[in-house]
């Protein structure tokens, strides 16, 4: 096509997706426009805040910079794909428990982050949830619920000792 | 009254305390903030934790406001208009020890007794650091806020060796 526009193909959330993309627009945009994911949201726009964390291929990156042909035959999580029909993600509700936000803009970034952590580093200390985190930022500044959140997260998700 | 004003020109007042503890970087003049408390007057806090994460996060607002975050202007143009310029608290940022406390006085004249709390924790953090700059380094600094070049420059003039004006 002559202004560039490509068809994508790509699985979203577990299911098969198909979008028409023009080059220079980003994940974020598409997923909100063709697919009413609103998750997943751009407030920087420059990839230094974490709010449009997506998960592209089991690695969580910054949907703003991400341009949406590229997601062509990828795989592709937001965190609307977390709960299981009305059973949430351990990590959703431990962040609904620890009351880990105020507003909730940077909430689904912090929780996919924290997923990725959690899958990396089961039993994160304090300093490694600060230093994996530090990437998404809250204005709200609920730093320390976020924290307790991420551990109550990391003990639900333990394995049940026998 | 004899103000002009509403005898009630507020339902209340919000009435709060912050202290700190802080590293000072020396050779850069960065503050590191490593432990706040905050007292907070909430009334009848309904909902406990919630109020303390008020307290607690309008005092690391408030930390922000007084040692990294500044508009730069130049010619009426804000020139640091992104989060890359204009630095806001990371997770990196925040004391390692941040606490709350909770003093409740039932308000008279509010629902259940609650008040509005959500500033209560931001009027403390830029006095304490700055005092607690000033009892560190014997250095008062009265600009805020505490960048790390202008607590530098305060560090080197009163050692009497200045860095180059600006």
């Amino acid at each position: 096509m002559a202004d560039g526009r490509k068809m994508i193909r790509f699985t979203l959330n577990g299911r098969p997706a198909a979008t028409d993309v023009a080059p220079h627009e980003n994940l974020i945009e598409v997923l909100q426009r063709d697919f009413a994911l609103h998750g997943a949201r751009v407030s920087c726009g420059q990839g230094l805040c974490g709010c449009c964390t997506v998960v592209v291929d089991g690695v969580a990156t910054s949907g703003c910079l991400f341009l949406a042909p590229f997601a062509d035959g990828t795989s592709i999580e937001t965190v609307e794909g977390l709960a299981h029909g009305d059973t949430l993600d351990p990590i959703q509700t431990a962040f609904l428990e620890n009351a880990a936000f105020q507003c909730g803009f940077c909430t689904p970034g912090f929780i996919l982050m924290t997923r990725e952590l959690l899958d990396r580093i089961p039993d994160p200390s304090d300093d490694e949830i600060r230093h994996y985190l530090s990437g998404n930022l809250c204005r709200c500044a609920a730093y320390p619920e976020i924290i307790t959140a991420v551990r109550a997260a990391a003990r639900d998700r333990a394995p049940a000792k026998a | 009254m004899t103000t002009g004003q509403s005898s009630n020109v507020t339902p209340f007042w919000m009435i709060g305390a912050t202290a700190v503890e802080i590293s000072v970087d020396t050779e850069t003049g960065r503050i590191t903030v490593d432990r706040c408390v905050t007292a907070g007057d909430v009334g009848r806090a309904i909902n406990p934790a919630i109020v303390t994460a008020q307290l607690n996060s309008a005092a690391i607002m408030a930390i922000g406001a007084s040692i990294s975050e500044v508009m730069v202007f130049e010619r009426g143009q804000i020139v640091n208009a992104s989060l890359a310029d204009y630095k806001i608290p990371s997770f990196l940022d925040i004391p390692r020890d941040i606490t709350a406390e909770l003093i409740e006085e039932p308000h008279p004249n509010a629902p259940y007794g609650a008040k509005g709390v959500g500033e209560s924790g931001s009027f403390g953090p830029a006095p304490a650091i700055a005092n607690a700059l000033a009892d560190a380094t014997g250095v008062r600094v009265y600009e805020m806020p505490l960048l790390p070049e202008r607590v530098l420059r305060a560090l080197r003039a009163a050692a009497g060796a200045p860095l180059e004006a600006e």
